[in-house]
């Protein structure tokens, strides 16, 4: 040892004030007390109080807690996944045939727009990966002809061997239709109708719409059409419309609606839709109004897992 | 130590050991209050409804509980269905008005299971048109706890197609059915086809919707699912192609809650 007297080094001039009989303990059991009780306090009021989970309570702890962001709602169901502008797709099941596998899928609006709206591409070009990582490219998209929110997408079979576990498919190519609307008035001589002579309208300043043969009876009438300029093809509706001499709607012929496959020439039906007895008569004018959609292709990378879809045959 | 000092000591030493019996008591975690805590909430799941409150969705398909009534030992559960899918209906208008735009609904409920509150189950099914389940109850005083939606079809297209020789008995099976021309009528200027198709007898198989592919072909009529066509001209085809352009409803089965005693 030094020989340096440490207990006299620390000594505190207070260490000379006489203590009264027992208080050294019981200041420290005081302070342990009172210390015990603010620490309640403190500890309860921070931890209790309400359902909120209690968060540490040490004055050394650093808590910091980032609010929740507000989510917005979500725009499309669960599972779903966009697809394109306003729409997503969810794919629902796997089935297997002997030449070709088929994905189905519903579709779905996004959230508020009007369904009726949603311009759903007409096909496209679309992958099909087994587990073991076979992949082969669609043969055929099969729209919902009377409902666009159900769709497949077909795929050879042959190539797959028999296999039967799918991890994923994706679109590479989706086809959109650009959509043309207008009218021409050809003069109307009364049912039967044979138009005079090949009508041919410019719909934009690549594609014409060409309707050779437009025919009109009392009930039934069609339109014979042709597209030029549309290397993907078109759909091609039309609606005939009846005016008067005053210019005043009498009836029209208009088709069933219906989803329409990409073409370049056909015959529409369409049909008088007006509730019988009512007839063409005063008719002076055909007003025939079409809707031309040029396809038009649209690279896009779009995946829908398939490891936990049912498959089916 | 002076008695200051015993009663800081005290005084902390009693912070300290309250501090972590004060948490205890209010559930937090003394382990946890040395270390630093950073705490990012995640988002919110939405659960704004898509149509009302209340719905219940299936894919994209809502379904709308609308009434329960218990009468004489039968439950009625009463729902409409509507949905978020694209859609070529032109009376969407005349639905009703609800705060989403209505679509089509691509799922149609066939299996239900009713769970009484003495946890006895009773099953029902129901057809593709239906709006209203009813269940047959265990007893007249057996109350509903809970009514579950076990299995439903989804409407699938497969587009098939199929080519059928132009002649009388001539036929081609699809998958949900067989289509056979029944009659062919060749006139001096014009041939008649008529084509018929039989499902196979299903309650969802009768969906088929037969076209000629060659536009040529001039569809005069529908009945039952098969078709008339019309070929204007001496030189009718050999064959004509037929799709099908309508679903096959598929059954898909799970376990979705569609009233767990809320009042409707």
């Amino acid at each position: 040892m030094s020989g340096i007297d440490y207990e006299e080094l620390i000594r505190s001039p207070l260490d000379d004030v006489p203590e009264k009989s027992g208080t050294g303990w019981s200041v420290l059991i005081g302070g342990l007390g009172l210390g015990m009780a603010l620490g309640l306090l403190v500890a309860l009021g921070l931890g209790g109080g309400d359902d909120e989970p209690a968060v540490a309570a040490d004055p050394a702890t650093t808590t910091s807690t980032t609010a929740a962001p507000v989510a917005e709602p979500s725009e499309y169901p669960v599972g779903f996944v966009e697809l394109g502008a306003g729409f997503a797709a969810k794919s629902g099941e796997v089935i297997l045939g002997d030449e070709l596998i088929t994905v189905a899928f519903t579709a779905a609006a996004r959230r508020g727009d009007d369904p009726q709206d949603v311009a759903w591409p007409v096909g496209g070009s679309w992958l099909l990966e087994s587990a073991s990582g076979t992949v082969v490219e669609s043969s055929r998209v099969v729209v919902g002809r009377f409902s666009p929110a159900a769709f497949t997408v077909q795929f050879p079979a042959q190539p797959f061997n028999g296999e039967t576990e799918f991890s994923g498919t994706s679109a590479i190519e989706r086809w959109d239709t650009e959509v043309f609307t207008g009218s021409v008035q050809i003069p109307f001589g009364g049912e039967p109708f044979v138009a005079p002579e090949t009508i041919s309208i410019p719909v934009n300043q690549d594609v014409t719409l060409i309707v050779p043969t437009l025919k009109l009876g009392r009930f039934l009438g069609s339109a014979a059409w042709q597209t030029v300029g549309a290397p993907l093809g078109t759909t091609v509706a039309v609606v005939a419309t009846l005016l008067d001499e005053n210019g005043e709607v009498i009836g029209s012929y208009e088709r069933f609606p219906e989803n329409l496959d990409p073409a370049d020439s056909g015959v529409i039906e369409i049909y008088w839709s007006e509730p019988f007895p009512i007839g063409q008569e005063g008719g002076v004018t055909v007003s025939l109004e079409y809707t031309v959609g040029v396809v038009e292709e649209s690279p896009v990378s779009v995946s829908f897992d398939l490891s936990n879809v049912p498959v089916g045959r | 130590m002076t008695s200051v000092g015993r009663f800081a000591a005290g005084l902390l030493l009693g912070v300290l050991i309250s501090g972590g019996l004060g948490l205890m008591l209010a559930g937090g975690d003394p382990v946890a209050s040395t270390t630093t805590t950073t705490t990012t909430a995640a988002p919110q799941p939405a659960d704004d409804p898509w149509f009302e409150a209340g719905e219940v969705m299936i894919g994209a398909t809502a379904l709308l509980p609308r009434e329960l009534e218990v009468e004489d030992g039968v439950a009625f559960f009463d729902y409409d269905l509507t949905g978020l899918g694209p859609t070529l209906a032109s009376d969407v208008e005349q639905r009703p008005d609800l705060a989403t735009p209505q679509g089509d609904n691509m799922v149609m409920p066939e299996l239900w299971e009713l769970t009484t509150t003495s946890g006895q189950i009773v099953m029902a099914t129901t057809g593709p048109f239906d709006s209203s389940v009813s269940f047959e109850l265990p007893s007249d005083e057996a109350e509903v706890a809970e009514i579950s939606l076990t299995g439903w079809r989804v409407a699938v297209p497969f587009g098939e197609r199929v080519e059928l020789e132009i002649e009388e008995g001539a036929t081609a099976e699809i998958r949900i059915g067989t289509v056979t021309i029944e009659t062919v009528l060749e006139q001096s200027i014009s041939t008649i086809v008529q084509i018929d198709f039989a499902d196979n007898g299903g309650l969802w198989d009768s969906n088929a919707v037969l076209r000629p592919l060659d536009s040529t072909w001039r569809l005069s009529g529908r009945q039952g699912g098969g078709l008339q066509l019309i070929w204007k001209g001496e030189d009718a085809p050999e064959t004509v192609l037929l799709e099908d352009t309508g679903f096959e409803m598929r059954p898909t089965t799970g376990a979705i809650v569609v009233y767990s005693g809320d009042e409707l």
